[in-house]
Order: structure tokens, then sequence, then C-alpha cells
């Protein structure tokens, strides 16, 4: 049959008659747009509850509120308003406490146990028992060779109940080799030691202090504690205390603290510790100091005074700092003359070690002033352990164990004061010296992110077995051999005690608000099971089923200490303490855990043994030197805290790196801070490439022009360069950690650095 | 300021910049609450979703005399409003308690709103809102999330006025008490620099500190009289807050 031009019109025409007539075309319209619009997901409503509890972020131990819906959904946390430390005010980083519950890229979700090559990401999920069967086969046949010094644990929590327990553990087990990252807290330990005779935490009294000199902490951006430096903030800026507190920073550049103080002291960076001695050198010479104070309570004052005059005259002080005599004069009257003045030292966020020169030129400041120990002064608190824990047996093994020398050297003859050192763990662990480390559990710590990256790869390879117990797979966790990840801080028993930087007493009991989202076991329980399954003295050191056991043999210490409250209760009349409200300690131990708190709000300052030796000054002031390399590395770097960059053990979770500005990240970029005359001088322009090369590495970035900077240096943020975690994260940035260049202090042992000498190059 | 409503309520915020250290608490708290969503790329700060959007100031000086600022920036909350009036479809309306509200369903991504707020505080979905996987767990059940193609904005936290209004309905009161209703973000700021509160209650901070003589608004020559006040001792922070001709002096701190 032939199809003529009618029948074809006559098909086509009927054809588009009868798809119009049809429903397909508005099925198809409406199949169209219900594809390309995909609709917000309608968040599970429910009925709201709210749970106390307390964060575990930092070691601030801020108390937190969460409020769940259906009681296992978390959905947001907030500060709780009757908390001493915190006030309702929070940190951005623990409101965005659940995207690190939350995140499924970067959790581990059950134990791991690695099947290829090292770092090559295969693994292998296994049981919980499985895992910890593993360990407790490797550790019992280490005890059986008298190797059970070659076990060590890396602590990046150190403190609360249960680092206690993991210290506790490794001293059964009969291994000294329990360290523990660098935190401020040590240094200030081996300051106190120098100085008053005892080993304690320097807690400043901040909300009373009525003149503040800081010496480049970066006060506003994360030093310290910073909830309890914000409240301290804000009652220093309420109206009717207007212009009677003082904040004086001194800074390389324009940061956000040096920017809100009420004076900003440009300085070079690293003779921070020397400007200090030279305004301590003016207030001896013109007799400001106070005399009651400084004459019944220290020692070798003269000695002291002697060396100033002979090294420290404002001359040669306005030499070495650029800072000029007359504000080094003036910085000396304001200091003496004020009320409550205290000054504090620790760069930057406190991430990383100073010279024990400077931690002692500034507390001179503080002994001069008679700030010790006194309201709006410096609080020294000796370690508190809560825990009256039962003696602990040692077998011979043990014994045998423990008198072998510690891997880092830390409390040997050589640096006898230092606690840990982990920077010359790694380096000896490398060389074996004095002996391998056989097995190497790491909990909170990720030292190849924050410390020299090449020498704890070089360390890593020599050891044969490592246990990571991280909740994320991070750089360490990465390359480990068997992973027990441990839960959030939303989903275990944990406590919080010191409060970081708080000058009284705070314990903070942290609980599961939901249950465990993973097949996690937290480090506490982890250990609790390892020694009952090793058995004998060890399992006998640590008589507990649970971790919720663990904590409640911490908060018998503070029920029969018969002092304190807890967050909740209205105040208590004087001289009531908590064994008046409560009649027992299972209604005291109820009460904990609903509220989260337990605090005993009254200064309390130890006064040290003996009269405080200023002598150790002069036998002590070795300050560590850096190369002479100006001419091929004309400028400083300088690193740059951030309370919106998280520089340590975790992660920058996605709301915070949504919240960086264009000073910080472009893209994948990382961004430096530069004087725009240095710039000029480098024929460079906003936004240019750069590569910055210290003596060790070098990294690419971007600049920022920023009139605030000083002009020999570029301000470089810490934190960002991860090679793992989620994708707002990942190879985003650089890494300049491992660009410091870092000098061992003779002092202490510890790996002093800040300034590092660079040459910048366009790219 | 014009009289909309003969309400007792009227809701506004005071910012004090000399409290406010630029911790982020209150950018973070905001998308917390508010159920905001991700992009890969969040360094674009012409495409990334911020209710309260945090400026970095600078007095432009060089070191040593630099000081940098932060400016906290909600929306403004105007109350001679330049979006209200441009939205075609009343997706946008000014309420009786002084909230700009936007409602979703009613919006068509004309963007008319956008472009006529002097503030840069309205946002477009262009794309699905997405949550790094995991994270719509968190996810805020009282805030609606918005789709692909409307705009979205700070609402000062409308929906915790609902809450705190049935509490007080439950407890047979008709008036909310001074801190009842508080936004997300002045809940969470460390330094208190936030204040939330009812402008029309005499006895608020909010009205006292809204009278201090350290108050600026920004682009207040524009008349939109924002609900939003910054106190500031700084002049170059008051300078930098509005539009000033050269030799024209801002308004000083008595």
């Amino acid at each position: 049959m032939a199809i003529d031009r009618r029948d074809f019109l006559k098909f086509v025409v009927g054809g588009a008659v009868g798809t119009v007539l049809s429903p397909l075309p508005w099925v198809s319209m409406d199949e169209v747009a219900k594809w390309t619009q995909r609709w917000a997901p309608i968040p599970e409503n429910g009925g709201t509850s709210y749970v106390h509890s307390t964060c575990k972020l930092c070691p601030g131990g801020c108390g937190i509120r969460i409020r769940l819906i259906n009681q296992k959904r978390a959905v947001k946390i907030d500060g709780n308003p009757n908390h001493p430390v915190n006030r309702g005010g929070m940190c951005p980083l623990g409101l965005a406490g659940l995207q690190y519950l939350y995140q499924e890229d970067i959790r581990v979700k059950s134990p791991l146990k690695r099947i290829g090559a090292r770092g090559k990401g295969q693994w292998k999920p296994i049981s919980r028992e499985e895992a910890l069967l593993e360990v407790t086969t490797r550790l019992k046949e280490f005890r059986q060779k008298d190797l059970s010094h070659t076990v060590a644990f890396l602590d990046g929590e150190g403190e609360g109940s249960q680092a206690y327990l993991a210290a506790r553990f490794l001293k059964a087990y009969g291994s000294p080799n329990y360290i523990r990252p660098f935190q401020l807290g040590d240094l200030e330990e081996i300051l106190t030691q120098t100085i008053h005779g005892i080993r304690a935490r320097v807690a400043y009294d901040l909300p009373r202090a009525q003149y503040v000199l800081s010496f480049g902490s970066a006060l506003l951006d994360g030093w310290g504690n910073p909830a309890w430096v914000a409240q301290a903030f804000q009652g220093w800026r309420q109206d009717h205390r207007q212009g009677k507190v003082k904040l004086i920073q001194i800074d390389t550049m324009a940061t956000t603290t040096a920017s809100l103080a009420d004076e900003w002291i440009a300085i070079k960076p690293g003779t921070e510790g020397i400007l200090a001695l030279g305004m301590a050198q003016v207030i001896l010479e013109k007799g400001w100091y106070n005399k009651d104070s400084v004459r019944s309570k220290t020692s070798g004052l003269d000695g002291l005074q002697v060396l100033l005059n002979k090294n420290y005259t404002p001359d040669q002080v306005a030499g070495s700092t650029d800072v000029n005599k007359e504000t080094i004069h003036k910085l000396a009257r304001d200091f003496s003359s004020a009320q409550h003045p205290v000054a504090l030292w620790g760069k930057g966020k406190g991430e990383l070690p100073v010279s024990l020169f400077e931690a002692q030129a500034v507390h001179l400041l503080n002994l001069l002033a008679g700030s010790i120990n006194r309201p709006g002064g410096v609080y020294l608190q000796p370690g508190v352990s809560y825990a009256s824990w039962p003696k602990m047996p040692l077998d011979g093994t043990a014994q045998k164990g423990l008198a072998q020398p510690r891997l880092d050297g830390a409390l040997s003859s050589n640096y006898p004061k230092t606690g840990h050192l982990t920077g010359r763990f790694f380096a000896n662990a490398v060389q074996k010296k004095p002996y391998p480390i056989n097995v190497l559990f790491i909990n909170e710590a990720n030292p190849v992110f924050s410390i020299d990256e090449k020498e704890v790869l070089r360390a890593i390879d020599q050891i044969p077995f490592i246990v990571s117990f991280s909740p994320f797979m991070d750089e360490t966790a990465s390359l480990a051999d068997l992973i027990l990840p441990s839960p959030t801080f939303l989903e275990r028993w944990d406590d919080s005690y010191p409060s970081l930087g708080v000058p009284f007493p705070v314990y903070g009991l942290t609980k599961p608000v939901l249950p465990p989202l993973h097949d996690t076991l937290s480090m506490g329980e982890a250990i609790l099971h390892i020694a009952k399954n090793l058995g004998g003295t060890v399992e006998e050191a640590l008589p507990f089923k649970n971790m919720e056991g663990v904590l409640k043999q911490s908060a018998k210490g503070l029920y029969d200490s018969r002092k304190g409250r807890l967050t909740n209760e209205p105040l208590a009349e004087k001289g009531k303490g908590i064994s008046a409200s409560f009649e027992s300690f299972d209604k005291f131990w109820e009460q904990l855990v609903a509220q989260g708190t337990w605090y005993h709000a009254e200064n309390r300052g130890e006064e040290g043994k003996g009269r405080w030796d200023l002598s150790s000054f002069i036998r002590r002031s070795g300050e560590p030197e850096t190369a002479e390399t100006q001419a091929q590395y004309p400028f400083w770097m300088v690193p740059q805290s951030l309370l919106l960059l998280q520089s340590g053990y975790l992660a920058n979770p996605p709301f915070l790196t949504k919240s960086l500005g264009k000073e910080t990240l472009i893209k994948n970029m990382l961004v430096v801070q530069m004087h725009p005359n240095t710039a000029g001088s480098l024929s460079l322009r906003e936004g240019d490439g750069v590569v910055i090369s210290s003596m060790k590495k070098k990294i690419r970035a971007r600049i920022h022009l920023f009139e605030g900077a000083r002009p020999d240096c570029v301000f470089v943020p810490l934190g960002l360069g991860h090679k793992a975690f989620d994708p707002t994260l990942k190879n985003r940035g650089s890494n300049p950690y491992p660009m410091l260049d870092t000098v061992v202090d003779p002092a202490t042992g510890l790996e002093v650095g800040w300034a590092t000498r660079v040459k910048i190059k366009k790219a | 300021m014009k009289e909309l409503s003969g309400g007792k309520e009227l809701y506004g915020m005071v910012i004090d910049l000399d409290k406010c250290t630029g911790c982020g608490a209150c950018a973070v708290a905001c998308m917390a609450e508010n159920n905001l969503s991700f992009r890969e790329d969040e360094t674009d700060k012409l495409r990334t979703n911020t209710w309260m959007r945090l400026y970095r100031l600078n007095n432009g000086q060089h070191f040593p005399g630099t000081r940098v600022a932060y400016l906290p920036r909600p929306c403004m909350h105007c109350q001679h409003t330049p979006c209200v009036s441009v939205c075609p479809v009343n997706a946008t309306q000014l309420d009786e308690k002084g909230i700009v509200s936007q409602i979703y369903p009613r919006c068509i991504g004309c963007r008319y709103c956008v472009a006529a707020c002097p503030y840069h505080a309205r946002y477009f979905h262009w794309w699905d809102p997405v949550y790094p996987k995991g994270l719509e767990n968190y996810l805020n059940p009282d805030v609606s999330l918005a789709m692909r193609g409307v705009v979205n904005k700070c609402t000062f936290c409308n929906h915790r006025y609902q809450r705190a209004k049935d509490k007080a309905f439950l407890e047979e009161r008709r008036d909310l008490k001074e801190g009842e209703y508080i936004t997300a973000c002045s809940e969470a700021c460390p330094t208190r620099a936030i204040i939330f509160g009812n402008l029309k209650d005499p006895n608020s901070q909010v009205f006292r500190l809204s009278k201090s003589p350290r108050t600026f608004r920004l682009l207040e020559k524009l008349g939109s009289q924002p609900k939003v006040y910054y106190l500031t001792s700084q002049d170059w922070i008051r300078r930098q807050g509005d539009n000033y001709l050269k030799n024209e002096a801002a308004r000083k701190v008595s």
C-alpha cells in the first residue's frame, strides 16, 4: 500500500490531536514537575526534652543542655544558664558539637582491623570481643617476655577520671610510658615547681582582675577556656565597670584581642619574655613592687635585681623588642599601680609551648605585684583527683617494667620537672632509644597532623602495633592497625575536671544523652575489659564494672568533701554544703547525673613550699636561640590562632569552616595575611598565590593584604590542611605545623616554636 | 519609630560591638537552630547561606594603629520594609510584633526582595538544601526547611515566639515575660553582646539600650527604620555603618 501525501498529513494531524487529547502530556508535565522539585526533608517531630551534661570538646568543662526529640534525636546544644563557667554562653565549637556526633563521613562505625598495607585504608570490621582479644593477646605476650615497658599510651584527654584510669592501667601493667601531648598545664607545673616548690596549675581570676596584661595570649580567640574568658570579658565591658578594667594586649598583629583591648603594644615576635623582664627591672628599680608580699614571701630578690640591671634595662629591652622606652616605663607603672593586676602568658591558644624563660618572666610580674593567690590575680591550684581509689598492687613484672626509663626522657635527670615530652617520644621511637616501642595506644590525639609529620610517620613505621581509640577516621587513626572507636561525648560516661583556667574546683559529669549510634566502646570501658582479660594485679588495680562505676568513685570524693553544690540547686546558705542537702550518696549521685555539674565557688590557691624562689630565674634563664638565617629567610611566619578554626586533635566541624572569612580560606587555598607594603615590595597583590618556605618545609597559599600586620611578618592560620575528615575540610588549605622551626628549651626539653623564619615567593 | 500597630509587642535587638569578639557563636547557633544547609565550597560568600553573617571591619589605619571589629548582621527587621513592598505574592510580611516573615510556599522565587534589601540579609536557594551525610539527624522540627527556588532569611527565631506563647497560654498568661522569647544567637552569645527583647516594654533591656548614646543603625539614612540597633564607642565603626559625605561628621558619642 502506497502512502500518499494526504495519508501522511492525516496521520501527523491525527497523531498530534490524539496526543493532546490523551492524558500523556499532562501526566508527563506533572511527572517532570515532581521530578525536578525535590522537596526539603521534613524533620521528625515529637516530644521535646532537655538533658544536662558537660561538654568534652575542650578541657573547659562547660555545662551544656541538649535538646532531644523523642528522647533519641539530639537537635541542639545550648549552654546551661546555671553553670558557673559558661553561664549559658557557648563557644562556637560547643554549639557545633552535634556535627561530631552525626556526621557519618568522619565517624568510625565499628572496630576495624587493618588488612592492607598501612595507610591504604583497607579495613575489616570486626566484633568488639575480637578486637579486645587481639589487644589482650599482644599485651599478655609482652608481659610474659618482660617487655611490658615497650607498651606506650598517648592520651590527649590527659585529665579526668578516664585519663586517670588509663594512666593507672599502664602503671599496673608495668609501663612508664603514659604520655600526654603538650598542654599549657604542663608548663604551668614546671613553672610553679621552679618558683613555688609545688606542682600546680595556674588559674587566673579574670572576672575580678582590673588590669589584664596579656603577653600574646589570644584571649578572645580561644586561649584557655573560651567561655570562661568571654564571661570575664563581658564583665569588664559592663557599663558600671567601663574604664575601670584595662586589657592590654602585647601582640604582633591587630588580632581580635589586640583590637578589642584598651591598648595594643606592638612587639617583635618572640620577645615577650624580654619585655616582661624589662618591666620588672623598672618596677624593682623604682621600688614599685608590692614590698610586703615580696619581702615576706620571696627569696633571691637581690640576685635577680643584679641580673635585670645588667641585661634588661629599658634601653636594652627597647632595642630587642621594638617597644620604646617610654612604653616600657608606662606599662611598668600602670601594672604596678593598678588594683588587681594580672599578667598572662602562653601565646595563641596555648597549643604550642613557650620557653620556660618567657613563662617565668611574665609570672615574675605577678609575683612583684603581689597577685599570687589574691582576688583578681593568679591562683596556684595543685592537681586534684577526686577519686579515692584503693591502693594499687604491683607485681614483679610491673615493678621491673616501671624501673625502665621513660622513652620520652621526661622526669629523668635531664628534665626532672617536665612531665611529658611527646616530640621526644616520637624521635626516640624512631631510633629505638633506649628500647623499641611494640604497642602504642592513641586516644584523642592526632600527632600526624599536629607535630612534625615526617618524624611521627617514621616513628609509626617502627611501631608494630598501634591501637587507636579515635571516634573519627583522622590522619593518625588511618595509620593504626586496630581502631577501637570511642563514642562521642554525647554517647558515653565521662567527666571533666579540673575546668581549665577556672580558679575554683568544678567537676563536670558527662553522660550518654542518647544511645550510641555505632558499634563503639569508650576508651575507659575498653581498658576495663582489657584489664579483666589480663587478670592478676592489673585487674585488681581497676576494680570497676564499668565507667559509670569509675565516675561514682570520683563523685564519692565530692560527696565526702561535704562542700560545694550542684548547678541547678538554689543558692545554698552559707556554710551549708552538699552533705546538708543530700541524705545519702545515692541521692547525690542521682542529682549529679541529672544536673551535670558540681562546683565549689571559693577560690583556692596553694601557698607553695617555703619562700618563692626568685633566684631560679637566674639559673634557668636560658632563652632558646634561633639561628641567624635572616638574610636567606627575611620574614617571620607567625601562627595565628582562631576560635573558628580548631588546631588541635579535633578537626573543624562544617559549621565553623563555613564561618571562616576570606582572610583564612578561599576555595581550597590557605590564605595568609601580610602588610600591603610588604606585599608591594614582593610585587604581590591581593589574592596572589605564594610559596612560603621555612627551613623545614614549604606550603602554598594566597595572600590577603591587611594593614594591621607587622610588616616583616606573614600570619598563617593553624588548623587547615587536613588529609582526612569530611569534604568541607579534607584537602583544604595547608598545614603549617610541619613548617615550624622548633628549638629544644634547655630548661624543659619542650620543643618551643612560634615565629619561624621564612621566605616568600610568588607562585 | 513609626507605629504600625497598637500592640504591646515590638521585637528588636541590640548588638554591642564593644563586647562582640567575633567568636561566631551567634552564626553557628543560628545555623543549628534554623536548619541552614551546606554547600561543598562555603568560601564563596556570595552563595553561602548565613542568616547571621559576621563581617570583619577594619579602621584602615596602618600597623600599629590598626583595629578590627566584628559586626554580626541578622535581618534588620525594618519597620519601613524595602522588601515587603516589592513582593508580588505576599510571601513576606511585617507582622504586628515587628517581625518580617518569609513564607516559603508562597514564594515564587522572583528575588525582587533580595534586590531590594539594602543589607544583603536575604538568601535565595538556587539548589536543593543538602547536608553532609548524617547531619539531617539534628534538624530542628520547629523550623521548616527552605526548598529550592525560594528566598529565606532570619526570622528572629519566630518559632521560639510561638513556643513561648504556647507556654504562656498553658500558664494562663497573655503576655510574655522578658527573656521568655529570645533568639538562638542572643541565647548563645558568650559575651552577652546580643540582647533581644520587646522594644515597647520600657522596663526591658533592649528598650534601655536602644536609647543609649552609643547606638547607631545600619544605613539609617535610607529611612528603613531597622529594629536592630548597634552600640559602639568607636566613631570609625559608626562611619562604616552608613554613607557619609567626605566632610560630613558622624554623630558623635556624647
